[in-house]
């Protein structure tokens, strides 16, 4: 009987949180030729953050597409792309709000879109495609169009 | 293993309420065919029990029935409901109360007359409704690459939650006037409240919010105030 008490209370426990909380925002990178879009691998890219030290992307080699994270504390976010000799600075401006996984999880911030901005010396230019960024596995929210100049080799 | 705790504790009391009834056997023989009838008072104490399996719930009720007509009692119940959960990333507080209205009947009226005469195998039917309001505190959002960020906190909100209730159960007069009950309880929710920014855990009265139906128990002390006394009679129907 005690055995089955036991066994009673276990089961009444609460759960651990179960699912990897993952928000990030993915962009994709595309080349037009000849009015064209292409999906388009880059031989190694370096990512981090703006103001931030350690690399989300390090060399990463033959990539058609980056995952990172949004700043939650501010209404944008900036990164640093490196693909050449010369680097590109991306800017993302958003809204954000806080919502309720579950009481094991917690909470997560969803992010909505309001403009994307980007320097360019590789990049051509930055479209949104989803403008909302909440839980998601590999979605892509933005696509880079890159400079055919860098895209002529490839 | 929930069921083989359930066929345990039934089967204890089925004792009890066995040895009570030949124990009263010779003494109740004289003073038969008057029964007792007054309020009956008593508290929940499972609420105890999930203390010591949840310290961050704090769940406390009473209950009253009274005989109103022969193995029919009307009963009433009220209760309140705390819960303090400190999560890594909030502290989840709620804080309620709820109330039940129903009836029971008693199979046991005709069956052990003159012997055990209070002795009850009930079902019954209740209404219950609740109030209660939570919040969340101390809100953080994890992030491993910019730094975690304190959210602060949501405020408070009330709702109200509405359902119905079966109940099937066994009260012992274990002595004169004082009762030992169990029941268990099957739930159906009728209608609640949402806040769409956080969801409720726990409704007052009514158990776990994720779902819309619910089994819960009870472990009932109650006591009969012996108010009157009436001429025995069969129930009118059953």
């Amino acid at each position: 009987m005690i055995i089955g008490f036991i066994a009673l209370l276990f089961s009444c426990e609460e759960p651990e949180c179960d699912k990897t909380l993952r928000n990030e925002a993915g962009f994709a990178f595309l080349t037009i030729r000849d009015s064209i879009e292409t999906d388009t691998l880059i031989d190694a890219i370096t990512v981090r953050g703006l103001a931030r030290d350690s690399l989300l992307y390090d060399s990463s080699a033959n990539r058609s597409a980056v995952y990172l994270p949004l700043d939650p504390s501010k209404d944008q976010s900036r990164f640093i792309f490196q693909m050449g000799a010369r680097p590109d600075t991306l800017q993302i401006n958003y809204t954000r709000d806080e919502r309720f996984i579950s009481h094991a999880c917690g909470f997560i911030t969803r992010f909505r879109m309001q403009q994307a901005t980007t320097t360019h010396n590789h990049f051509d230019s930055v479209t949104t495609v989803n403008p909302l960024v909440a839980l998601n596995e590999n979605e892509t929210h933005f696509n880079i169009y890159l400079s055919p100049a860098d895209t002529s080799g490839l | 293993m929930k069921m083989k705790h359930t066929l345990i504790y039934t089967f204890l009391l089925l004792i009890l309420l066995v040895s009570d009834a030949t124990q009263c056997l010779a003494q109740q023989q004289t003073s038969q065919r008057q029964r007792i009838r007054g309020p009956r008072l008593g508290v929940d104490v499972s609420g105890l029990v999930w203390q010591f399996v949840q310290p961050d719930r704090l769940s406390v009720s009473v209950y009253g029935d009274y005989e109103i007509m022969p193995a029919i009692f009307s009963v009433a119940e009220i209760g309140r409901l705390q819960v303090n959960r400190n999560e890594p990333t909030f502290n989840y507080t709620s804080k309620g109360y709820f109330g039940k209205i129903g009836a029971d009947y008693n199979f046991l009226h005709n069956k052990l007359e003159p012997v055990a005469r209070y002795d009850m195998i009930y079902g019954g039917l209740r209404i219950g409704a609740a109030r209660y309001k939570h919040q969340a505190s101390n809100i953080m959002i994890q992030n491993d690459y910019w730094g975690n960020y304190q959210r602060g906190d949501f405020s408070s909100r009330t709702m109200h939650a509405y359902w119905m209730e079966l109940v099937a159960g066994i009260r012992v007069e274990a002595l004169k006037n004082f009762f030992l009950g169990w029941s268990i309880r099957g739930q159906i929710m009728v209608s609640r409240e949402k806040d769409r920014r956080l969801d409720t855990w726990m409704i007052p009265g009514f158990g776990k919010a994720e779902n819309n139906t619910g089994l819960s128990f009870a472990y009932t002390f109650s006591y009969r105030i012996p108010l009157t006394r009436v001429p025995a009679q069969s129930p009118t129907f059953f």
